[in-house]
């Protein structure tokens, strides 16, 4: 991918999806759509879509 | 190779914080790092202890909601007026500050007395985070009476944890305050997402019953069996009052020296009502959900706590707290330390620091007692915050000199030694003789350390009338 900038939008998706992953599940859990374990392993996996993606966008002004 | 040793070396040296010099214009930072700095540190391992011990403390729900919307206020308006201003006017490190006003000799005692709470605190934080770190090992995990470490397991899983916290923060502000930027929106989200599955547990199965369920099941007004009854004042006081030292006490200045506006206080309200509001409520409803399981157990373990609710993530996010909390603690810690020994590299101080703060965590009862804890320490490093406050924004109305040790050379200045310590005593006999819990020892301690240290300092600059002052030479950034 030559342009940065699409690339930081596309790295920048994953970590939004990853924050929505830990978070939307539970809500699902609360109206009674899927169960806790399967909250779990969907908020593990946001969690890694996370942490393997964000520092790469959101310390980019302080490293400049 | 990325990690020799000379390069490792030189790295860390390159570690500047401007512990002896203002910031310079160059080096100020934006909105975005003190919210994320504020939100990471006060969204943190405190958070999955002081929650559940007001469910302990049997706090009961309209309480506690009232309670935190109005201490959080007043804690976001003493960063945002009493603290903020100071710290971007001078620039400067709290403990520079200290040592102009002060002396360098009780500005030492100061810093000692500082430094040894911080490492508590940090320490404190080092316990929470091994709690989680110690589920895959099946830890003997601690309960509510324990003071000292209660197995092997657990002295180890901590010095594991506090090595790796301390060299986070050798490497300096810019890396803590990245770090917590990156993990600060992540923890948000798990303390929500854990609280909210658990709803239906505990019963609330539409937004109609939560309110019933908080009432009946949550924070019944019906305190743990040995634990003191919290009413509204002690949510409004301790919300108000456990960052103390920080806004207050005026430890933030170092970290608000940074802001480019002193309105960067504001920030603050990030760390309040996200960490301190919602982290709070989401932690007391995991918390209470164990004690219905558990039949009211004493056993007190965040990582289990959180593991039960949200899996590998919840105990990652325990483990993750603990560290965005200790690592700011240990840099400030380091900074302390670092005005009493400025010859030495931050790095040397920061693993120092680190070594002690790991010995403390390997004692539980630091976690046990830390609304105590938290309050007296915000207690007793803030008369020197108030003294800080009248010398900077009132004495030049008073026609009386700022900097008084810096002036005159002296080490040592006996007013604001006999403000810390009159304070103190009078907030003791408070405690011992009238009853006034520590919670509610500040307010009235804070006034006092104003009526004394000024006092005291007309009195003593009155000796010093005739005596030569170095000119006004206020350090301001360039």
């Amino acid at each position: 991918m030559k342009n940065p900038q699409v690339k930081i939008s596309y790295i920048k998706i994953i970590s939004f999806t990853g924050l929505i992953l830990t978070l939307i599940p539970s809500i699902l859990v609360y109206q009674g759509g899927i169960d806790l374990e399967m909250n779990k392993m969907l908020m593990l996996i946001g969690t890694f879509c996370w942490f393997l993606t964000a520092p790469y966008w959101m310390n980019k002004n302080q490293n400049r | 190779m990325l990690f020799s040793k000379k390069n490792l070396i030189g790295r860390l040296d390159a570690v500047n914080e401007f512990e002896r010099e203002p910031v310079p214009t160059a080096r100020l930072k934006g909105w975005k790092s003190f919210i994320g700095m504020y939100a990471g540190e006060h969204t943190a391992g405190t958070e999955f202890v002081i929650g559940p011990l007001f469910v302990a403390h049997g706090v009961a729900a309209f309480d506690l909601v009232a309670g935190l919307l109005v201490g959080n206020a007043l804690a976001v308006l003493s960063w945002a007026f009493l603290c903020a201003p100071i710290a971007v006017k001078k620039r400067i490190t709290l403990y520079f500050q200290l040592e102009k006003i002060c002396g360098a000799r009780l500005t030492m005692v100061y810093n000692l007395v500082n430094a040894l709470m911080f490492c508590f605190l940090a320490g404190s934080m080092i316990a929470v985070s091994a709690t989680a770190v110690g589920i895959p090992f099946d830890l003997t995990m601690p309960s509510l009476n324990d003071i000292y470490p209660n197995s092997i397991g657990w002295v180890v899983t901590v010095l594991i944890v506090g090595v790796v916290t301390t060299l986070i923060a050798m490497f300096g502000y810019n890396q803590v305050s990245r770090f917590a930027n990156v993990a600060a929106p992540w923890m948000i989200m798990v303390f929500m997402a854990a609280a909210i599955a658990v709803l239906p547990e505990m019963g609330v199965n539409s937004l109609s019953d939560f309110w019933t369920v908080a009432k009946t099941k949550m924070w019944t007004g019906i305190p743990l069996e040995g634990q003191s009854r919290f009413s509204i004042w002690h949510v409004i006081f301790f919300s108000w009052f456990c960052n103390m030292a920080m806004h207050m006490g005026m430890a933030d200045m170092s970290i608000l020296r940074y802001a480019k506006k002193w309105q960067y206080g504001f920030s603050s309200a990030a760390g309040m009502y996200v960490g301190h509001f919602i982290a709070w409520i989401a932690s007391g409803i995991l918390y209470s959900l164990f004690l219905i399981e558990s039949n009211n157990s004493l056993d007190f373990a965040p990582g289990p706590v959180a593991y039960r609710a949200a899996g590998v993530a919840g105990a990652l996010c325990v483990v993750i707290a603990g560290w965005t909390t200790a690592n700011p603690t240990i840099y400030r810690a380091g900074l302390a330390i670092q005005s009493i020994m400025p010859r030495s590299k931050t790095w040397k101080v920061t693993l120092i620091v680190g070594a002690i703060t790991t010995l403390a965590a390997c004692f539980p009862g630091l976690v046990m007692k830390l609304l105590d804890f938290v309050a007296l320490y915000g207690l007793i490093l803030m008369p020197m915050g108030a003294i800080i406050f009248i010398d900077v924004r009132l004495f030049p109305k008073l026609g009386l000199a700022s900097d008084f040790a810096f002036r005159h050379g002296i080490n040592y200045n006996w007013a604001a030694a006999i403000t810390w310590i009159l304070t103190l005593a009078l907030c003791l006999a408070l405690n011992r003789w009238n009853g006034v819990e520590v919670f509610f020892l500040g307010l009235p301690g804070w006034f006092v350390a104003v009526v004394i240290y000024i006092i005291g300092s007309k009195i003593m600059q009155r000796k010093y009338a005739s005596a030569p002052a170095q000119p006004d030479k206020p350090l301001v950034t360039p």
